[in-house]
């Protein structure tokens, strides 16, 4: 099994100085009450709530749903205007023929003069 | 046998506001990330404040944690950061070691030595940019992987080890010239 030690590849045998650089253990005293002081002053801070934290762990999902969304508004209007357009311009056209229609008749009825002025 | 919880479950339950949880949770590791602290940054106050931030930083994003990584791992991260975060703001503190010379109590010659000596180490230490010091700290003084350690300081394996033999090279000089600064003082 390899060992934490062994695995280093780099050791440090050649600097025995550094094991003389102790850090003194904290008592347990000292412990408990740094402990105590840090509790008591996170019962003073807010957590933060899971619902916020959701949005912005995702937000890579709201990102794209967002983008549905948009893409979606803009179809319909898009759409929406389309078909209108469509109509306007169907009517229109109808009733140009139906104007043309209106008008060749006449003149294969009437010949070039109105059928009004041949009428009355 | 009353079975101990994991870090995972402790901060799941500190994530619905359990007190008892998050002082059992911060308790199992306050020791170790107030020594690491304070072979980052040179003296105990630091390292306390240091250590208190986190902790308050876990009881904030507790909610957030998601155990892609160990939560140890996690947390010494932080401590590392908070730490070189620390060391940019704030003025370098004078160090404990005019408390050694003018420490009161009698001391035997040897103790007097060898406290010399860890407070060079220290200065020593501390004269290293703040990355390397930390790859010294975990790999050396926590016996810590190069694997462990390269994923703690969230970089490549071989970049650790870059950084490692760096590390060496300019302690080994900062040890010398400490060492040529005490014989220069002990001689006068």
């Amino acid at each position: 099994m390899i060992t934490p030690k062994q695995d280093r590849d780099i050791d440090f045998s050649d600097m025995d100085m550094l094991a003389s650089y102790r850090v003194e253990d904290m008592p347990p005293q000292e412990r408990e009450a740094l402990v105590d002081e840090i509790v008591a002053a996170a019962s003073l801070v807010p957590q933060q709530p899971r619902m916020t934290s959701f949005f912005k762990m995702h937000s890579m999902t709201a990102a794209p749903v967002a983008a549905l969304v948009v893409v979606a508004v803009l179809g319909y209007s898009i759409g929406f205007g389309l078909t209108r357009q469509t109509a306007f311009s169907r009517n229109a056209s109808a009733q140009q023929v139906s104007s043309t229609e209106a008008e060749y008749f006449n003149q294969m009825v009437f010949g070039s003069k109105s059928w009004k002025e041949v009428c009355l | 046998m009353v079975e101990q919880s994991s870090d995972y479950e402790l901060l799941q339950r500190t994530a619905r506001g359990d007190t008892r949880a998050y002082r059992e949770l911060i308790g199992r590791h306050l020791v170790r990330g107030v020594k690491v602290a304070e072979r980052m940054l040179g003296n105990r106050q630091d390292a306390e404040d240091v250590m208190q931030e986190t902790c308050l930083k876990i009881w904030k994003e507790a909610s957030r944690w998601k155990p892609q990584a160990k939560f140890s791992t996690w947390l010494y991260r932080v401590v590392l950061n908070a730490c070189i975060d620390r060391k940019r703001l704030v003025v370098p503190a004078m160090t404990n070691e005019m408390d050694d010379i003018l420490d009161p109590k009698p001391v035997a010659e040897d103790e007097m030595i060898e406290r010399q000596r860890s407070a060079s180490v220290r200065q020593a230490l501390q004269r290293l940019p703040d990355r390397q010091r930390a790859a010294v700290v975990l790999s050396y003084y926590e016996e810590m992987s190069n694997q462990d350690s390269a994923d703690l300081m969230d970089i490549g394996l071989g970049a650790f080890q870059q950084l490692l033999f760096r590390a060496k090279q300019n302690l080994k000089e900062n040890l010398v010239e400490e060492e040529e600064h005490d014989n220069a003082k002990t001689g006068s």
